[in-house]
């Protein structure tokens, strides 16, 4: 587990990766890395992808760590580069991902009385999350997770608001259905 | 149902909170030489843009130089190639001027003053009743040739003369006087100089930030103890401009009121490291190196960060000894100077304008606090700047004295061009105000 810096170390280990140390710039790596590589895994297809984003992101950051200006946290400055850089990504690539039918989802499991969902742990959210269609987990990820409205979403993937908005609804309806499955599997395995 | 799903955005919000996963090894192989090759070109950037402005200002002031030189020269460059001059005048020696262009009645007697070694040129000019008065070697004082004129004025310079579209001749049984040419009146001179000054310094700062924080911190600094001195060579590449640099220390530092210092507290420190206390300042972090030092911001503004906090300590039930309720940072440059002087006038006290950049490397950074008129140990500042970019603009005043000795006196204004602190947010731009004094010697 990284060790938490305190306000004046980060501005140390910052100072020292304005500087070109070498060390400040690998201890940034090894305390944000993590945290931020979950991120990218949340908006990327594979691992690979993700390790992309990762390397592409962290060379942003350490290249413009001077515009920095301590207005905001420094996690939340940097996390908003990692999403930037994903969605670059996202729209580059420019693909027309058919969007599977709902119903066509495969779902392994469902326990309609299930209502508590506490028995799932980050990594199962994750795998569920990443199952989603690309246009789904954008909307959703950009929407529920950081917090963007659907205006500012359809700006940033081109998209309608319309599109946006009806995206994130059925995004929320497959997660539902996955959550309840898992949900479901995870007791039935623990119960025996 | 609406509920549910905004239901299922916490699940995922509150679950993947602080979610973590280690990213592969290869990662960090891949980005670190990635922003290795990105931080090069910016340190050349920023040496070509620095190159740029110093040749900027070294062309400017040669322009300047040459617009304000150019009658003297129009004057010499006007003549026809190949015309020798009228005659030459040893030291001490009275001649009538023949000119086939002046008449008889209108003749200048010239003579050259014996005190002043080297001959001296009356040529005549391109146009009739010109005339050009010029040392043998240009480079050569221009002193002591004596003109009979009828406008009895002692105070002509020659360089006036060359100024003025005619030369005023007087009739050839005038009383003859001299017409010294007080910018060059004794000074057989080289192109060099070299000079020792020292000066007392009054360091201060703005800052352009809108961060209270940082606006607050610096209310608590005052300027210290400041001097600057060292060794400059300047030479003379025309009669108005010289080019300077040299080598010069400077110290400088500040006080930073209310944090309070005591000794003793090494028997309290169950922490590996020295490093016991973080003081925010304008400048950067200080961190203590003394383990023995306890420290306590008696203003309560939160500049002190430390594990040691009251909860954990109380500095009143302890064995400590009081020792300084302010801190003191100090800082040593060598300073590399490049410095363009211009003559504004040329008297027996010369005035220029002096104005340059300068290179500052930062040899030496503590901090201390006062103890019986010592120093006890506290520790350093970091995220300070190792090299730092100043401008300077000053006015020179010179005082010639016989031969080649002069003395100097110079208020310089300095402006730092990049903050002390590397911290982006602490765009705190220190200037400074000194007044350096020395002496000079030509060679």
């Amino acid at each position: 587990m990284p060790r938490n810096y305190n306000l004046p170390e980060i501005r140390n280990i910052i100072n020292g990766c304005l500087k070109g140390s070498r060390r400040d710039q690998e201890l940034l790596y090894r305390r944000y890395a993590p945290s931020l590589y979950a991120v990218c895994l949340q908006y990327s297809d594979n691992d690979e992808e993700a390790r992309d984003i990762l390397q592409e992101g962290f060379i942003k950051i350490f290249t413009n760590l001077s515009h920095f200006k301590y207005e905001g946290s420094f996690e939340g400055w940097m996390r908003r580069i990692i999403v930037n850089t994903a969605l670059e990504k996202y729209r580059s690539r420019n693909r027309l991902y058919m969007v599977e039918d709902i119903d066509m989802i495969p779902e392994p499991f469902v326990d309609p009385d299930n209502e508590d969902y506490s028995g799932l742990d980050a990594g199962d959210l994750m795998e569920i999350i990443r199952m989603l269609p690309p246009k789904y987990r954008m909307v959703f990820n950009l929407f529920a997770l950081e917090g963007y409205s659907h205006r500012e979403i359809s700006r940033m993937i081109n998209i309608s608001e319309g599109t946006s908005k009806s995206n994130l609804a059925r995004a929320r309806m497959i997660l539902q259905r996955r959550v309840e499955a898992y949900t479901g599997i995870k007791k039935k395995v623990l119960n025996g | 149902m609406d509920e549910t799903r905004t239901n299922i955005d916490l699940v995922f919000r509150n679950g993947l909170k602080n979610y973590e996963v280690l990213p592969p090894p290869e990662a960090w192989n891949n980005i670190r030489p990635a922003i290795r090759a990105r931080q090069r070109p910016l340190i050349i950037l920023r040496a070509a843009a620095s190159a740029a402005v110093l040749l900027s200002v070294a062309f400017l002031a040669y322009r300047l130089s040459t617009r304000i030189t150019m009658p003297e020269q129009t004057v010499i460059s006007g003549l026809p190639e190949g015309i020798p001059p009228a005659l030459v005048i040893a030291p001490g020696e009275v001649q009538v001027v023949a000119e086939k262009n002046v008449p008889p009645e209108r003749q200048i007697i010239a003579e050259a003053d014996s005190d002043v070694p080297g001959e001296m040129e009356v040529i005549p000019g391109a146009a009739d009743d010109n005339l050009i008065i010029q040392p043998v070697e240009t480079s050569q004082t221009a002193s002591g040739v004596v003109f009979p004129a009828r406008h009895g004025r002692k105070d002509f310079s020659l360089r006036e003369l060359f100024r003025s579209d005619r030369v005023e001749i007087a009739a050839a049984d005038a009383e003859p006087f001299y017409f010294p040419d007080a910018s060059e009146s004794g000074k057989k001179t080289g192109k060099w100089r070299i000079s020792a000054l020292v000066s007392p310094t009054y360091y201060t700062s703005f800052y352009s930030g809108n961060d209270e924080f940082v606006s607050r911190l610096m209310t608590d600094e005052q300027p210290g103890f400041s001097y600057s001195g060292g060794l400059a060579l300047a030479y003379r590449v025309s009669k108005r401009v010289s080019v300077q640099s040299g080598l010069y220390f400077s110290s400088f530092g500040q006080e930073l009121a209310g944090i309070t210092s005591f000794a003793g507290f090494q028997p309290y420190d169950y922490a590996k490291g020295n490093r016991n206390f973080g003081v925010m300042t304008t400048r950067g972090m200080i961190y203590t190196n003394n383990s023995d030092v306890f420290l306590l911001d008696t203003r309560n503004e939160n500049r002190i960060v430390t594990r040691y906090t009251k909860d954990y300590f109380d500095p009143s039930k302890a064995n400590l000894v009081y020792v300084d309720n302010s801190l003191r940072q100090n800082f040593s440059y060598l300073e590399l100077p490049l410095i363009i002087r211009y003559k504004l006038l040329g008297r027996a006290l010369d005035f220029n304008l002096i104005g340059g950049l300068s290179s500052n490397i930062l040899i030496n950074n503590s901090v201390y606090a006062a103890i019986d008129g010592g120093r006890y140990q506290v520790g350093r500042t970091e995220g300070m700047s190792m090299l730092t970019f100043s401008s300077s603009l000053g006015m020179g005043m010179e005082y010639n004295f016989p031969g080649n000795l002069s003395l100097n006196l110079e208020p310089v204004f300095r402006y730092y061009l990049n903050p002390f602190s590397q911290t982006p947010a602490l765009k705190v731009h220190p200037y400074s105000f000194g007044i350096f004094s020395g002496i000079s010697y030509r060679f």
